[in-house]
């Protein structure tokens, strides 16, 4: 853990994100069984110590990190130096913090079902089979798009395309091809494709790299915040790659499911 | 008909009937993304039983179809226009909540025949028989708690709302 402070006062009229909550709580006047104020909190400190007194004696307890601890020391590992010592886990069935899901189904694990486990002190460890892709590629869509990183930017660049060295090396979408998948389009490098997914499509240069046949990979990074504003426009087509996967998450730990999607290329006539 | 014969019939109707539920469901609630995708792997436990039932089915001298029937979609499309026609528009979350209402009972029963299954494979010491129920029988109760779980999680809102 570790204490990002504050670097510069909020640019014009825009207020921190826990300014805005706590007028608004305050604004709805939620208050506790006492008829006080529900919020007793202020400022983010004590509102960091309304949470080490939530987790006070759980798996997650908070309450030996303190704000002076963090200031001193830089960054604290959570769980202190060893959070499972002596292999012991908090597992027990009147301690942990939930009896876990199917990681197929995401049902939840019933009590009984979890004390069946006898897991007192043990990890549980589980598996899930293996299943087909929900979606896989066809005729039309011949090719296994992969989604994913660049080293120079971070998410949606909100950050990264600030520092113009980052931006500069990296500045717009593109998709990388094998060779051979690539002469079977007539497409060279630096050529403008469409990546056409059965839900949407990114324009973009080609880049023609060692990745295996039949893949695709476009990264994630690039989307509208700095060209319309909105999404794709006639002027300026798709970039986004998260608009070609299928509408799909893990149903326990509800992650959605950006990495993959059947896809075919179409070269951009000139 | 011996007693084998009864119990592999009986699971093997049953799975059928749950593999063309669940493809249905998933079908009927497509814009539920979590419930559509789970729903559709789901079914695929209920086609390989169907597939293993019969492979198994052979030796005791029954000829079951390996691969499960996919959903009549014109019966209950028919069935949701008279509907649509007498002036009852099933209120989509209710709707949900009914599908998979029919989808525990269904594995329920299934659950049932399993345990018939393997009761009279171990009586006559049908080892692999057993094996296969040991095999299928847990994926049928994973059916029944998924729908008892998204029962739990869909009902406060859609009840509640109604």
């Amino acid at each position: 853990m570790h204490l990002s402070e504050k670097a510069v006062d909020p640019p014009g009229d825009a207020r921190p994100d826990l300014d805005i909550f706590l007028d608004y709580a305050g604004r709805m006047g939620f208050r506790d069984k006492d008829g006080q104020p529900l919020i007793s909190w202020t400022e983010p400190e004590s509102a960091y110590a309304a949470w080490q007194r939530c987790s006070a004696g759980r798996p997650c307890d908070y309450t030996d990190i303190s704000y002076a601890a963090l200031r001193s020391e830089g960054g604290i590992q959570w769980g202190g130096e060893r959070l499972y010592a002596d292999g012991v886990f908090r597992a027990t069935p009147d301690d942990c913090e939930s009896y876990g899901r199917d990681l197929v189904t995401g049902a939840s694990v019933e009590e009984t079902e979890y004390r069946a486990l006898n897991p007192d002190g043990k990890a549980v460890i589980k598996a899930a089979e293996f299943f087909p892709l929900h979606e896989d590629t066809s005729s039309d869509y011949p090719l296994q798009l992969i989604t994913g990183r660049t080293i120079y930017h971070f998410h949606t660049r909100t950050k990264t395309a600030r520092t113009p060295e980052l931006q500069a090396a990296a500045p717009d979408v593109w998709v990388e091809l094998s060779a051979d998948d690539a002469a079977s389009l007539a497409a060279t490098e630096g050529d403008l494709v469409d990546v056409v997914s059965p839900r949407g499509r990114v324009r973009a240069r080609l880049r023609i790299t060692p990745i295996r046949r039949s893949t695709a990979f476009v990264p994630f990074h690039y989307g509208y915040w700095d060209t319309t504003g909105v999404g794709p426009a006639d002027a300026d087509p798709g970039r986004a790659a998260n608009e070609l996967t299928v509408t799909d998450w893990d149903p326990v730990s509800k992650q959605p499911l950006f990495k993959t999607s059947a896809a075919r290329l179409e070269k951009v006539p000139r | 008909m011996n007693g084998i014969q009864y119990a592999l019939r009986r699971i093997h109707h049953g799975e059928n009937e749950a593999a063309k539920e669940l493809l249905r469901l998933a079908d009927r609630h497509r814009t539920d993304h979590e419930v559509h995708h789970v729903a559709r792997d789901l079914a695929s436990w209920s086609h390989e039983h169907v597939q293993l039932l019969a492979q198994h089915a052979t030796r005791f001298g029954l000829n079951l179809d390996d691969e499960a029937d996919t959903p009549n979609g014109i019966t209950s499309q028919v069935r949701e226009t008279l509907a649509h026609a007498a002036g009852r528009h099933p209120e989509p979350g209710l709707s949900l909540l009914e599908d998979l209402r029919h989808l525990h009972l269904r594995a329920s029963e299934n659950s049932l025949a399993w345990e018939m299954l393997a009761q009279v494979a171990q009586a006559q010491h049908e080892r692999e028989l057993l094996d296969l129920t040991e095999k299928c029988h847990p994926q049928t109760l994973r059916q029944i708690r998924w729908a008892n779980t998204t029962i739990k999680t869909q009902t406060p809102q859609v009840l509640a709302s109604l």
